[in-house]
């Protein structure tokens, strides 16, 4: 493709390089739902045949590295980059370990260069490196994996559980899923950084956003501007309208987390609250004036931030979920017994609908991490930084008290039990 | 890096202290202090641990008896017992081994071997070195750090902290001689339906368990400690295949003392596979006549 200095003439190559990583992941990932839908109309019309299904294992990371590979040829077509001659330097772009797993997906016009530059050994920039991976590995070990089994007992028996319960467990479920990617993410850039590598962020504090769609803007950004910039972006100056721009990219970004029909509905659902907020931006202004909510300015900021960790929250219950089924009957439970399950809350219920049957210590674990890590986050969406740039302004005392209580946390929490990466399945 | 340490070992031994001391059931603790004053144990699963009354049997035999019946182990945990009372040089003269007809040889090891029984003691170095083995942790990383050596015993710990002692159940209600009675039936228990046990399937068997076996007789042929197996009664037809495939393992000259045809009446059965209090007095004065005509 480089040799053609024509765009139009380099069409062709990026086409069959487009072709190839779609089929190899497509064939990995989606060939055995695409034959069981295949079936399914196959049934309805009455024609019996039995459709092949293929028993292979996802190589790892293939979610992520097609991508980063689909990214390069599109913008050496474009004529972004210049193509890389190197077959070394060019396989350590697509296998660079940090970041081979799960990500961040990296463009090749940031990741390709540095790997030309002569890396000397920087001390604070590896201490940079190792603080990240501190932060990363309190979020993963001492936060999310502390939330996992709460999360993990309740839908292992969620035919016991209704009403505002299932909505306890969206939101832990959205703060688990957030800490465990974060984390994996802090390790990845960190463990880059200490080699000499910048990698990009992949989130910036997404539960403060004040929408749905500033949410997204906060959340994977890796994944998400690679969909904004490679299909978003081409539809709309095709003229598509930014509906369909909007919902193509939701859905193929449900569809990207996994082969089945809940990814479809949790990509779609996203799509739908977008798309009905930005038709009807008013809407919001009219319901604090019903309420009378325009009296507390202060509340605004607050009200819009919970609201979209709601909006987050509640379909995450077909993110989790092993089955759509079961996908259906929590998300119908929720919405038919909310009101009942809210006025059933007693001093003996209690533990049953609030705690989901947890004990005490393992909440008081949980919600100890995420309130350390909340206020983490406040001070840096205040400061405008990053915790482990903000720390270094601190006196040494409390910052080594911080070093201190994130390591012997990170240590006395992970023996219980090992939570692999949530990001590893795909 | 003198403060991480410091801190580390403060962290590791706080745990430690308080799980420990979590514990009801805490005859680990006293093999590991030389606490076990007894020339003879008894070694088995739940079946030695309720069916036998060590205080009975002791006064029986005259001579002290301790029971090291662990509710839920396989023989693999029999012989860490046996080797853990070796290395505290407490090996007994006489080891009972109470055998399970359903569960010594078969099974698998690794849902079975009760690394919980050992978790809070694993500040002792041969203990760490068996639930690393077990749990596939990494030694050398718990000969450093304090604080990860104790990890799992973490929430045990502050469970202890916020609510005191563990309370005992029907498998840690220990007495002075390591047995626990249990006075009522299981409500699970049917009188009415005798049942039989399963055909024993050599198919079945799991090396680690026939391993472990043959390592029980080593060590008692080692320390010349006399090593007398024990077939308890069930409220269940006895397996005879499963008797033969002991005296096939067996390459010492074992003793063997087969109760479980006797036809104790059901209000002596906790439940098809273990006794109740009045059982385990009846069935501790057999088994103790049986070891005095030996």
């Amino acid at each position: 493709m480089s040799h053609q200095e024509e765009k139009s003439k380099r069409k062709k190559f990026v086409y069959v390089s487009i072709f190839m990583n779609l089929l190899i992941l497509l064939t990995f990932k989606y060939f055995n739902f695409f034959s069981d839908a295949t079936q399914q109309l196959l049934n309805l019309a009455g024609i019996d045949y039995l459709t092949p299904h293929i028993s292979v294992l996802l190589p790892m990371g293939i979610s992520f590295y097609t991508l980063q590979t689909m990214g390069y040829s599109i913008d050496v077509y474009k004529g972004v980059i210049k193509a890389e001659k190197h077959p070394g330097i060019f396989a350590l772009y697509v296998t660079f370990f940090p970041q081979l797993v799960a990500g961040p997906i990296e463009r090749a016009k940031t990741l390709l260069p540095q790997f030309r530059v002569e890396q000397k050994f920087s001390t604070e920039r590896a201490l940079s490196g190792l603080r990240l991976i501190l932060f990363g590995l309190y979020k993963k070990v001492a936060v999310a994996d502390q939330i996992a089994p709460i999360v993990d007992s309740v839908f292992a028996n969620s035919n016991n559980y209704n009403g505002i319960s299932i909505l306890v467990v969206n939101i832990l479920f959205a703060l688990q899923i957030y800490f465990d990617f974060a984390g994996y993410s802090d390790i990845a850039i960190g463990s880059a950084r200490v080699l000499g590598f910048n990698l990009m962020t992949n989130f910036k504090r997404p539960f403060f956003a004040r929408s749905l769609g500033e949410l997204w803007a906060r959340w994977h950004l890796s994944l998400t501007t690679w969909f904004r910039d490679y299909i978003f972006v081409p539809m709309i100056r095709n003229k598509f309208d930014w509906r369909i721009a909007i919902f193509t990219i939701y859905v193929l970004s449900g569809m990207w987390h996994g082969a089945n029909y809940n990814f479809f509905i949790w990509g779609s659902f996203n799509a739908f609250v977008i798309i009905l907020s930005r038709s009807m931006p008013k809407t919001k202004e009219w319901i604090w004036k019903a309420l009378h909510l325009n009296r507390f300015p202060k509340l605004d900021k607050v009200v819009d931030q919970v609201y979209t960790l709601l909006l987050f929250s509640v379909p995450t219950v077909f993110f989790r979920s092993a089955t759509f089924e079961q996908a259906i009957e929590m998300f119908q439970s929720l919405l038919v017994y909310f009101p009942s399950s809210i006025a059933s809350i007693s001093s003996s219920t209690f533990r049953h609908i609030l705690l989901l049957d947890q004990d005490s210590i393992t909440w008081a674990i949980a919600l100890l991490g995420i309130v350390v890590l909340f206020f983490i986050e406040v001070a840096e969406e205040n400061k405008k930084g990053w915790i482990q740039d903000l720390i270094m302004k601190w006196s040494m005392a409390p910052r080594w008290a911080l070093y201190f209580f994130m390591m012997f946390s990170v240590i006395l929490l992970s023996g219980a039990r090992e939570v692999p990466f949530t990001y590893f399945q795909f | 890096m003198i403060l991480s340490v410091i801190l580390d070992r403060a962290i590791g031994y706080f745990i430690s202290t308080n799980v420990q001391a979590y514990q009801y059931d805490n005859r680990i603790e006293k093999i590991i202090n030389k606490q076990i004053d007894a020339k003879t144990v008894v070694i088995g699963s739940s079946r030695a641990l309720i069916d036998i009354d060590a205080c009975l049997l002791s006064d029986k035999l005259n001579r002290k008896v301790y029971n090291l019946g662990f509710s839920g182990s396989t023989v693999d945990f029999h012989l860490f017992a046996l080797q853990l009372l070796e290395n505290t040089k407490q090996f007994p003269d006489t080891c009972l081994l109470v055998l399970d007809e359903r569960k010594t040889f078969t099974g698998s090891e690794s849902a079975f071997f009760r690394t919980d029984f050992l978790m809070p003691y694993i500040s002792d170095d041969f203990v760490y070195q068996k639930v690393c083995e077990k749990d596939k942790s990494v030694y050398p990383v718990g000969l450093v750090s304090s604080t990860y050596r104790q990890n799992n015993n973490t929430i045990n710990a502050l469970t202890y902290l916020l609510r005191g002692q563990l309370p005992p159940d029907n498998t840690s209600d220990i007495n002075s001689c390591g047995s626990v009675l249990i006075s009522e039936q299981s409500s699970n228990f049917k009188p009415t339906e005798e049942g039989s046990m399963k055909l024993y399937d050599a198919d079945e068997e799991n090396l680690v368990f026939i391993d472990a076996f043959n390592e029980i007789q080593k060590i008692c042929q080692k320390h010349h400690s006399t090593l007398i197996l024990i077939y308890p009664p069930n409220f269940a037809i006895p397996n005879p295949d499963f008797k033969t495939r002991v005296r096939e393992l067996t390459h010492i000259s074992a003793s063997e003392i087969q109760l479980d045809t006797l036809h104790f009446k059901p209000d002596f059965f906790y439940d098809h596979g273990h006794l109740q209090k009045n059982g385990s007095i009846e069935f501790t004065e057999k088994l103790a006549n049986q070891i005095l005509q030996l």
